[in-house]
Order: C-alpha cells, then structure tokens, then sequence
C-alpha cells in the first residue's frame, strides 16, 4: 500500500524540485477551486502519513480527523467548483437525455455520483474505528482514500484542467 | 403522474437522510443525544425504517455500524432517476 502511494508522490516531488512547476493557473482560479486543491493534496499526504504511522494513537486520530475535514472540505467544494450545489447531488440532475434520444441513451456526470457516493459514506468510516469494528475501518479508509484521491485525482490529469497545467507547464 | 412519484421518492429520501443524521450523531456521542426527545425521535425513525432495511441487512456484509441506509438512500436515488429518464426528455444537467 505505502509502495502503491509513494509512486506518484515521488513523481511528483521530481517534478516539483527537478523541472519545476507553475502554480500560476491555480492562483488565478477562484477561490473554491483553491481551497478544493489545497484540500486533495493535504489529504493525500495525510493519507499516506496515516497508513505509515502507527494506528490507534493519539497522533493517528488527531491526524484522521484532519483528514475527515479536509475529505469533506473537498467533497462539498467538488461539485459547487462545476455550479451544482450539494443539495442537486441528491436530485436526479445529473443526468440528461440528449433531445431526440430514448432514455436508455442518458449521459451522467459520474464524478458528480462519485462525489454523492463518498459524502454518503465518509461519515461512517471514523465511526467504524470507534465501535472496535478496525479492519472494516481499514478497509473502507484505503478504500475511500483510493477512490477520491487517486482515482480522482488521476482525472484532474486531463490536459485541459488546471493540474495539468500545473504539474506540466514545462 | 412522474412528479408525483419523484415528489414522494424525494420525501422518503429526505427522511432516511434526517434517520442517517440523527444516528450519526448518536454513534458519536455528541452532547445533547442523550436527551429522552432525541432517544425518542431516533427510535421512531429506526422503527419506522426497519421494515425497509431489514432486507438489505440480509444482503449487506454484518458490521458494527449499519451500512444500510445510506444504501437506501442510493437505491431510492436509483428509482428516482429511473423514473425522471423515463418520464421523458425534461431532464438538463
């Protein structure tokens, strides 16, 4: 696991020192998509920070709730960055049938579903741990950690967003 | 006819979500869920609700914390959408 993590956060510190970034597209972008950033890279290092400490310690559920506040920060903020608010997640407006089209041929904003997905499951993951149920706890956090960070943050590599543009100025 | 059905989908979802809350609040102990209202209030709502869960628990792996409502909430969310696609092409993103 900690191998897995490390991979694209050495890549991404020989970016950061050897070729060098530009953060200039990020600080010109709104205020949302900054706290969003700051948000998903403070809890990818945390999460790796978590997964190599030892468990069950003070440190540990001091950083896990840093943790849980900074998903949530990035979770809340991931849809208002596209204008959907939180409360349209839990509508069927994701969605749309292009005109003139049956239904089975419905588009969806699958990152918005992901997002609806997470914030529905986050809150249960610290409660896990302080029930005594740790492995399922374990699971769902690697589990989580994964799906909105790695997976999503792959995503955000497209070549027309702002981390793209960030980590591949050069 | 379709907006009537996804307006009472809507309230059924809203009410797991209010059931969600208030035992995530009790799980974790905040200040005040002990009080006999809020006892009173959780317990109707897991009353009312277990009907409904009690299959998916069936289904669902056994942990310490129920994974079933927000499986409800999902699985209502599904219906909804299958029925507002259905319904026809007034559906934007």
């Amino acid at each position: 696991m900690l191998v897995y993590s490390a991979c694209p956060l050495f890549i991404l510190f020989i970016k950061l020192f050897w070729l060098g970034m530009d953060f200039a597209p990020l600080w010109n972008a709104s205020l949302v998509i900054r706290i969003h950033a700051f948000a998903a890279v403070a809890a990818l290092l945390i999460g790796v920070a978590q997964v190599a400490l030892p468990k069950g310690t003070v440190p540990h559920r001091t950083l896990g709730w840093a943790w849980f506040v900074l998903i949530m920060t990035m979770l809340i903020t991931a849809p208002i960055i596209h204008g959907v608010s939180v409360g349209t997640l839990l509508d069927p407006a994701l969605c749309y049938v292009p005109s003139n089209q049956f239904f089975w041929n419905a588009r969806c904003a699958g990152i918005h579903l992901l997002t609806l997905y997470l914030l529905l499951v986050v809150p249960f993951t610290p409660l896990l741990a302080r029930v005594g149920d740790i492995a399922a706890h374990r699971n769902a956090m690697i589990t989580i950690w994964f799906m909105s960070l790695l997976v999503a943050g792959i995503f955000t590599m497209d070549s027309k967003r702002i981390m793209h543009q960030i980590l591949f100025a050069s | 006819m379709f907006a009537a059905i996804d307006f009472v989908l809507k309230t059924c979802e809203i009410y797991v979500i209010v059931y969600i809350i208030l035992s995530l609040l009790a799980g974790y102990g905040v200040k005040g869920t002990d009080q006999r209202w809020f006892v009173l209030a959780n317990n109707f709502f897991a009353r009312s609700l277990d009907p409904v869960l009690r299959p998916l628990r069936v289904v669902l792996p056994k942990l310490r914390v129920d994974p079933a409502p927000p499986v409800l909430v999902i699985i209502i969310l599904a219906v909804r959408y299958g029925v507002t696609i259905y319904s026809g092409p007034a559906m934007t993103m």
